[in-house]
């Protein structure tokens, strides 16, 4: 008996709505249309058990329908032009995404084959080589065409222990030779160890490198000297601008 | 009360479209549109009060808020259009007028079309083959 006085109540709802809102309207010019409207509406909740039976439930069938409707009208353009603009813009950042995969493969190639490069004609032993691809216009003009540029080369050079550093040195002296030597000269070679930024580190600390700065000496200007022949020679190969190229020794 | 501010409202702009009336036509019917949309944003908030308010009514019913939608769309689009409607009339374009309603009874006649497929569905089904 539950379905049967829900289905009442319904109906008793819908008639009384109905009667309301034809107080409600405006003018008589649109009243046939309403009552039209009104009168299927009614129709539909009387016949709504017998929909149910047949087919799935006419409020669900309902919604399914104008949905539809909303979708194809014209008048309704706005719902369909928001989804156009979410389409729109999932498309850019899917096409961002592979643009920035792409970036990644091509700058892992390259990267190999300037570990190569690097192995054969230096002979230096090299840990690892980055390399940050970008995109950039191909002209002023037409900014839709871009095309991939180096913009910059990280060369990782293996620590002072792998590189064949004497056995007693200490891993704190090996870093600290390096920033030592390399300060007069001004070339970027940074360290990243555990100390942070390389210049403003080894100012603050001078009792500790100072000590080593005769053996410091040597090693520092060799690396300076190897880091010096990786550059010039990637700038040459691979047309690169100079301070575009980092070469770093590996981070304890 | 507020009715005596609308009636009075629609009696100063009356008179005053009529002093106005000879001298500068365009402003009377100036006049008039803004005293028509002064009196319908007026009333807007009366018919959102009534509409909350059948909206729970019919959703502690149990009405399905489909149909609820349905019948609040009919009653907008039927006072947006007559409004427009009368507006233009106002100024002497009952052609346009005309065509204003024709928009409103088609709307209406479109948002029939879902209910009338569903019941032509039904009876169809009801009916063998």
């Amino acid at each position: 008996m539950t379905w049967l006085s829900g289905w009442l109540r319904e109906v008793i709802m819908i008639v009384i709505l109905a009667s309301f809102i034809d107080l409600l309207l405006p003018s008589r010019s649109m009243e046939r249309y309403v009552k039209l409207v009104m009168s299927l509406l009614i129709l539909l909740t009387l016949l709504g058990p017998l929909i149910k039976l047949l087919t799935d439930s006419p409020a669900s069938q309902l919604s399914a329908a104008i949905s539809k409707q909303d979708q194809e009208s014209i008048w309704t353009a706005k719902g369909a032009k928001g989804n156009l603009n979410q389409i729109l813009v999932e498309a850019s950042k899917i096409k961002l995404q592979q643009q920035a995969q792409t970036l990644k493969f091509a700058g892992e190639e390259v990267a190999q084959r300037m570990k190569e490069q690097i192995q054969q004609q230096t002979g230096q032993k090299v840990e690892e080589v980055k390399v940050a691809l970008s995109l950039q216009p191909v002209n002023q003009t037409s900014s839709d065409q871009e095309s991939p540029v180096i913009s910059a080369v990280i060369v990782i050079l293996p620590g002072a222990q792998a590189s064949g550093s004497t056995g007693n040195q200490q891993q704190g002296l090996g870093q600290s030779i390096a920033i030592e030597a390399i300060q007069p000269v001004q070339v970027d070679v940074q360290v990243q160890p555990e100390e942070g930024s390389s210049v403003a580190a080894s100012t603050s600390q001078p009792d500790n490198s100072q000590s080593q700065s005769e053996a410091a000496q040597t090693e520092g200007t060799d690396i300076v000297e190897k880091s010096n022949t990786i550059r010039d020679m990637l700038v040459t190969m691979w047309d690169l601008k100079p301070e575009s190229v980092t070469v770093q020794r590996k981070a304890e | 009360m507020e009715i005596i501010q609308v009636v009075g409202l629609g009696l100063i702009s009356t008179i005053l479209i009529l002093i106005i009336k000879e001298q500068k036509p365009m402003f009377a019917f100036l006049l008039t549109a803004c005293t028509g949309i002064l009196i319908f944003m007026f009333l807007m908030g009366r018919i959102g009060a009534v509409f909350i308010e059948l909206e729970r009514m019919a959703e502690s019913a149990g009405v399905k808020m489909i149909y609820l939608k349905t019948i609040l769309k009919i009653i907008g689009i039927a006072y947006i259009a007559e409004f427009g409607a009368q507006i233009v009339r106002d100024a002497g374009q009952e052609s346009v007028a005309t065509k204003i309603e024709l928009a409103g009874k088609v709307l209406i006649m479109v948002l029939a079309i879902p209910i009338i497929g569903i019941i032509i569905e039904t009876v169809l089904k009801l009916l063998p083959a």
